[in-house]
């Protein structure tokens, strides 16, 4: 849900790198989150590299076997196949697709809410109104629709996660645009004659960039959500692609005789995404205080 | 209010008591699906039900309550509690009987159908059955210039009864269909849903309402419609073939399937309808429930493009068939709900079904011979159209992804497309061409006949986008057999056509034939009378029964 | 105010009028057509062809558009081919089944969020804050209809308390209670996600107010800090609170999707999903112009709402 685009922390030109370690050492959510996020991404990263059995060979007479079954470490799904396995090499599909969806809409949505945030006026109203529209538009209908409209296969279901997610980063870029605007520093660079596209690269986007930074974190468990549930109605991977979100699809059927099926890819999503939460949180706080923990 | 320093010696303070609830958390949400599993997996106790009300679990809402508009079986399911058809099968089989007309005979030339009717019936609005409700039943499906033929569309009409020019009243129990060509087909065509007999008077009072207030002859009355909630029907008294023993049937749309065996074993439902293959067991094993099984007149395959190689060459083709492992996927995937096929005709269609044909049993070093025989250069890529649902295709992308690896290992690299059931239909629809090499699809022979599902599918001149032969099979021999079939009326002569046909396709192999699905539903032992009909369709409703 | 207000509604005209340009758009675009769906594979060409027809499909796309726009003006939103029923009464009855179902997660999500917030922000740094937080953090991490699949194990499969599947009984019932019963676990699983980012932002907000200087200011001149905090506190909290009503309000009309499938609720998501997939083009394009109109009039009253609430805004 977008809290994100109501309680961005200020943006500000105050150095924050000094006392970073310190600050990680202090902060028990920030270290688990990372911890968690690391460790995932790392395993995916090496999925390639381990042990692991072929993630999309079939052995029907061993499905949906449990955990330490068979030989299968976290058991086999409802054509055999190794849950392990396709967990690992699902992560990497997965983190993929979250991160190249949460990309695109960034550099989307950023970009009309860095120009609608910047010029005001005519601009503001009219790039603002378009995604109006978009917003107005029920989000999951709309990847829904927009999927069904392009075709099969995970690349589409990327482009309908990214396309919904715009208007969210136009929003919350043109907020900390709005909130910089004005500030010393961008009349100042006016002053000195300084044109328009080096003030928006430059002065604007640095400021803005922390807060984005964390915005994005928070954002992408959403997305990783999202790209679950678009497999979950049946909209995504190909077989016999393995990601997290058509396991969780194809393992619902199969949630009273073999739960595990389902329960591990959820559980897996699970854990990223609260670990990116609690890494976004604390991000926020190290930035500005004043917004979450403020105490005298 | 004290003001809580926030140094490090604070948080140092409660990092024991966030770590421990964090921990728990994580743990909790851990176990929780593992730990409450084998709770679930217990029989969980059935409610008291209501006896002589049945209560039936559908797999959506019904669409339409009017015969001539519908094309989804599961509404069909509740037509037979409403309405009449001319003539009916016998209870489990595809022979025909008298149902509101008693008797019926053909000219000689085939073109001339007469019907007497039954006499003293009457429809729920209290309006006689005659033979112009007749005519008006399937003058109002054919005729675009019939008066009422705006509460439509009736997309099925055209083609199971596209061969009658004409309807006749004779006199009020007798009435004539004439035709502008020969439909040996024509007869079991009047068995369907599509067919059945709509009340003149109501169709004329609600117009396009009465899909939302049906009136028809059958042994229960429509009682009213709680939209996606419940459809109710009470019972008819005066049913000319016996009344209900039931006093009510309640029809309850549970569109998720798992929501829809929780129902069942929770009581909510006494019936439903195709189980899921891996809640076959849990079924079986619950205290007062029971588990049917019929054999149905279903075909599922995979089209072969057989106008681009690879599978041009029929000894490609024939190879994919034996790289198939249909035992596999019959018993561990379908979970016995299917049984491998070796034609487009299913075994339940005795008359019309043999299996002195060429078997594929699955061999793949045989495959493997025929595709080094063949010439073709392995691996090869192929595209694979696999569909996310629709009716009839059990479960499309488990068992197309089984055959995608069954292909792998003999060097024919499938590369699957999903789509759902509304983009698939459009792509099949087009043809393969130049776009895929294979595509799923799968038929139920309503109607008990071959006639209706073959010309659409293996008929030269069906080319896609013409009909539905996606493959764009073209045999002069198989079109021959299958026009001349529609102009024998014995049915063993007919059967004995579509036997060779059969055995022609086979060797052609024009597809990946893979198995037949067997019907299937869960029923409370509280009901008693309620049999599978190999037609898919709820039949007999009359001599059901709930305790 | 009153200019603002015209304003104002001429944006939402213009916004919906949007909207049911992109609804047609993308739902025109999308490959295969109800005839398609309708007639499945017993079908020839040109029996596709004269549903086609049937159903005023062969008419040039902007035609289209222009005629069902004209009949909207009117109040006439078609029939669904799929249902053989007019749209407008469709929809309106599977609205009412979401916006149940979303009132109740409101509640649910609104009181319990905000004891959470005020409680974690009045007990901040201490363990009940932290365990709060970190709870909610999980509640914002885990998807609604993973919740709704757990809750249905353990409350109905497992405890057997609470049904799983519908509005309301099937025979008899139909009364309130029937309709709570019923009510709890969909409602419970959709307000997960908002309780958490609610007793977030709660004690966010309360947390803010309270180190104010007016705050301090009040207790200086000795006034009891419970009156303090009621008055202060819950009145700025209300701000924040309307500020992501209408945000929550998006989120629940749109993600009431999944958990209207997994408990087969009669709701307006659920009947949208299956409309895009049957082609129905009536009763997705009415479905989703009155989904969109009610989010974007919501959002609408939350920024009058806000204005009043707030003076400081009234002159930006």
């Amino acid at each position: 849900m977008p809290e994100l685009a109501v309680a961005l922390p200020a943006p500000s030109r105050a150095p924050v790198a000094s006392s970073w370690r310190l600050r990680l050492l202090d902060r028990p959510l920030l270290s688990i989150g990372v911890a968690l996020v690391l460790l995932i991404v790392l395993l995916a990263l090496i999925a390639p590299l381990l042990p692991l059995r072929d993630p999309n060979v079939t052995a029907p007479a061993r499905r949906l076997s449990g955990a330490g079954v068979n030989g299968y470490v976290l058991g086999s799904d409802q054509l055999g196949r190794d849950l392990l396995s396709r967990l690992l090499w699902g992560a990497r599909v997965s983190i993929t697709v979250a991160l190249v969806a949460a990309g695109v809409a960034f550099v989307a949505g950023g970009s009309i809410g860095l120009l609608a945030g910047f010029y005001g006026g005519v601009v503001d109203n009219v790039l603002m109104r378009l995604i109006d529209i978009l917003m107005a538009f029920p989000y999951v209908l709309l990847a829904i629709a927009l999927v069904a409209a392009l075709g099969p296969g995970l690349l589409n279901a990327l482009i309908a996660i990214a396309v919904v997610n715009i208007s969210f980063y136009a929003r919350g870029v043109r907020a900390a645009v709005l909130v910089v605007r004005h500030m010393a520093f961008i009349e100042a660079a006016r002053a000195l004659g300084a044109r328009d596209v080096r003030i928006l690269l430059k002065e604007v986007l640095p400021s803005v960039a922390p807060p984005l930074l964390v915005f994005v974190t928070l954002n992408i468990g959403a997305l990783i959500v999202e790209t679950a549930g678009l497999s979950f109605i049946g909209l995504g991977a190909q077989p016999p692609t393995a990601d997290w979100g058509t396991m969780l699809a194809d393992g619902r059927q199969f949630m009273m005789t073999a739960p595990h099926v389902a329960a591990i890819p959820g559980l897996a999503v699970l854990a990223l995404v609260w670990g990116l939460n609690m890494v976004g949180d604390s991000l926020r706080d190290m930035l500005d205080p004043t917004l979450a923990h403020a105490t005298r | 209010m004290a003001s809580d320093t926030r140094g490090p010696g604070g948080q140092r303070l409660s990092r024991r008591g966030f770590v421990r609830t964090v921990g728990a958390g994580v743990a909790l949400s851990a176990l929780a699906p593992t730990l409450l599993a084998p709770i679930g997996r217990a029989a969980p106790a059935r409610a008291a039900a209501t006896p002589g009300v049945l209560v039936v679990g559908l797999v959506a809402e019904p669409t339409s309550l009017d015969p001539g508009q519908l094309t989804d079986i599961n509404s069909m399911k509740l037509l037979g509690a409403m309405y009449d058809t001319l003539v009916r099968f016998k209870p489990n089989s595809f022979d025909i009987e008298p149902s509101l007309a008693t008797s019926w005979d053909r000219s000689a030339d085939g073109l001339l159908y007469t019907f007497k009717l039954r006499s003293g019936v009457k429809f729920h609005d209290g309006t006689d059955f005659n033979a112009d409700a007749v005519k008006f039943t399937y003058d109002r499906l054919l005729d675009p210039t019939h008066p009422y033929a705006d509460t439509g569309p009736f997309p099925f009409a055209p083609g199971y009864y596209g061969s009658i020019a004409e309807s006749i009243v004779v006199d009020p129990l007798t009435v004539q269909f004439r035709l502008n060509r020969e439909d040996s087909a024509l007869l079991d065509a009047f068995t369907l849903n599509t067919g059945r007999i709509v009340s003149p008077q109501a169709v004329k009072t609600s117009r396009k309402d009465f899909a939302q207030n049906p009136v028809g002859t059958g042994p229960f009355k429509f009682a009213g419609w709680d939209h996606n909630v419940r459809i109710t029907l009470n019972a008819n008294p005066d049913y000319w073939d016996g009344a209900p023993a039931l006093q009510q049937m309640i029809f309850r749309p549970l569109a998720d399937e798992q929501t829809r065996i929780t129902e069942f074993l929770s009581g909510g439902v006494d019936v439903i309808f195709d189980v899921p293959p891996d809640n076959i067991d849990q079924v079986k094993n619950t205290a007062g429930a029971l588990f049917l099984a019929q054999p149905g007149p279903h075909v599922w395959w995979v089209t072969l493009n057989t106008k681009k190689p690879p599978f041009d060459n029929v000894l490609v083709r024939q190879a994919a068939n034996f790289a198939i492992n249909k035992d596999a996927l019959t018993l561990d995937i379908l979970k016995g709900t299917g049984t491998p096929s070796v034609g487009p005709i299913p075994p339940a269609i005795t008359w019309a079904y043999t299996d002195q044909v060429a078997q594929y049993n699955y061999d793949p070093d045989r495959a493997q011979a025929l595709l080094q025989q063949s010439g073709v250069l392995l691996p090869i890529n192929v595209t694979f159209w696999v569909t996310e649902s629709g009716s009839g295709m059990q479960s499309p992308k488990t068992m197309g992804t089984a055959i995608q690896a069954d292909l792998a290992v003999v060097g024919i690299n499938a590369q699957i497309q999903t789509f759902e059931w509304g983009a698939f239909l459009n792509k099949y629809g087009t043809g393969l061409a130049d776009e895929a090499a294979m595509a799923e699809l799968s038929w139920m022979f309503d109607s008990g006949d071959p006639a209706h599902m073959l010309p659409n599918n293996l008929y030269g001149p069906a080319c896609s986008p013409k009909g539905f032969n996606g493959g764009c099979y073209q045999n002069p021999q198989v079109d021959g057999l299958l026009e001349s079939a529609l102009k024998v009326y014995d049915r063993d002569q007919r059967g004995a056509i579509y036997k060779q046909i059969q055995q022609i396709v086979a060797a052609d192999a024009p597809w990946i034939f893979v198995d037949n699905q067997i019907q299937n539903a869960a029923i409370s032992t509280r009901v008693s009378g309620l049999d599978l009909h190999p037609s898919f369709y709820m039949t007999f409703l009359n001599r059901i029964s709930a305790a | 105010m009153h200019r603002y207000l015209v304003q104002r509604l001429l944006l939402v005209v213009l916004v919906l009028l949007g909207v049911s340009l992109l609804v047609f758009i993308v739902t025109r675009l999308t490959p295969g057509d109800p005839a398609r769906v309708l007639l499945g594979p017993r079908a020839t060409e040109e029996q596709v062809a004269q549903l086609r027809t049937a159903y005023g499909l062969d008419q040039p796309l902007h035609m289209q558009y222009v005629t069902w726009l004209a009949r909207v003006v009117r109040g006439d939103l078609g029939e669904s081919i799929q249902l053989h029923r007019p749209v407008l009464g469709e929809v309106v009855e599977r609205f009412r089944g979401t916006l149940i179902l979303a009132v109740a997660a409101m509640i649910i999500s609104f009181t319990v969020g905000i004891v959470f917030g005020v409680a974690a922000a009045l007990r901040a740094n201490t363990a009940l804050d932290r365990a709060l937080m970190s709870l909610a953090l999980l509640g914002i991490s885990m998807p609604p209809f993973w919740v709704g699949l757990i809750l249905i194990i353990a409350f109905t499969l497992g405890l057997r308390w609470l049904p799983a599947t519908g509005m309301f009984s099937p025979t008899g019932g139909g009364d309130l209670q029937d309709l709570l019963v019923h009510l709890v676990l969909p409602a419970v699983s959709l307000a997960v996600v908002p309780l958490a980012v609610i007793a977030r932002l709660t004690r966010a907000n309360v947390l803010e107010v309270l180190n104010q200087l007016y705050v301090r200011t009040a207790r200086a001149k000795g006034l009891h800090s419970r009156t303090v905090v009621l008055r202060h506190v819950l009145r700025n909290t209300l701000i924040g609170t309307v500020t992501i009503l209408g945000l929550e309000t998006g989120w629940l009309l749109a993600g009431t999707v999944y958990i209207e499938t997994v408990f087969a609720w009669p709701g307006i998501g659920a009947m949208l999903v299956n409309a895009i997939l049957q082609r129905d083009y009536p009763l997705v394009q009415g479905g989703v112009l009155l989904v969109a109109a009610i989010y974007v009039l919501i959002n609408l009253s939350t920024d009058i709402l806000y204005l009043y609430l707030d003076p400081r805004l009234r002159h930006a």
